[in-house]
């Protein structure tokens, strides 16, 4: 089976990414893997969306009908202004929520884990630990939703000062655990 | 003095729209401060992890501030 998708940067699962670097990246770090929440995680607020979307163009057609009377008691000038604030906080909102998958990520080097998480506005959190640090992989996939789009989150139980890394809702759990896997029994066969 | 019942319901309504007008230039205002920190939490997250999107990203960011600059603008001249 093939995945076109796969190196694509907008997607959620990237093997050996092209042109990406992260802050505390080392000279000769090399990413291996780059995962991101899984699409379907993102239909909640492209829904929302798209209803926000729908809402302007829906209560202006009712009010054609004649079934919105209270609207109609709205200066006009007011309606158009608030079909424009209505409009960029929608393009706010949006915008916030493709950021904030975007660029929530776990990258697996060929030295280390590195989880960086942000949330809220102005908030980050960057874990990481070495493959040599890496005691124990798991994953779990559980549920119908996760089933059926086969995604499911990754536990890397660790010997660092961070002693669990999680990923939640990351595609092909199996896979991201195997390749970890492998890539710390490369390490240790070469030490 | 007894303000007639269209005087006052004129001074109501003029309230109520001069009371609407000031909340939604302030929140368009809180808005266009939000937006700035879209900005900087963009540059933020492009430092943190680069990619050939990054120009992209602080493009869309800035826009958003144009447009919610816009809006502030325009709600200010035309209510």
């Amino acid at each position: 089976m093939s995945h076109k998708h796969k190196n694509s940067l907008l997607a959620a699962f990237v093997e050996r990414p092209q042109k990406v670097c992260f802050e505390t990246q080392t000279p000769g770090e090399e990413v291996v893997l780059l995962l991101r929440r899984h699409w379907v995680t993102n239909l909640p607020w492209i829904a929302l969306t798209l209803i926000m979307l729908l809402v302007p163009p829906f209560i202006f057609q009712l009010n054609l009908w004649g079934s919105m009377e209270p609207i109609q008691t709205i200066p006009p000038r007011f309606q158009l202004v608030g079909a424009l604030v209505w409009y960029v906080l929608t393009l706010g909102l949006a915008l916030e929520s493709f950021v904030m998958w975007y660029f929530n990520v776990l990258l697996v080097t060929n030295r280390r884990i590195v989880d960086i998480d942000f949330w809220g506005l102005l908030h980050k959190s960057v874990a990481e630990t070495t493959l040599d640090n890496v005691q124990d992989v798991t994953h779990v996939v559980g549920g119908f939703w996760r089933v059926v789009f086969n995604y499911g989150h990754v536990y890397v139980q660790t010997a660092a000062e961070v002693p669990r890394i999680e990923f939640l809702n990351v595609p092909r759990p199996n896979i991201v655990h195997k390749k970890i896997a492998q890539m710390i029994q490369r390490r240790r066969r070469h030490r | 003095m007894i303000l007639g019942e269209e005087t006052s319901n004129y001074i109501l309504n003029f309230a109520v729209w001069d009371l609407t007008r000031v909340g939604l230039l302030v929140f368009l205002g809180l808005y266009v401060i939000f937006s700035l920190l879209v900005v900087r939490q963009v540059n933020l997250l492009n430092s943190v992890l680069g990619t050939h999107f990054s120009p992209l990203f602080r493009v869309v960011a800035l826009l958003h501030v144009v447009l919610a600059v816009g809006v502030f603008m325009f709600a200010f001249v035309i209510l």
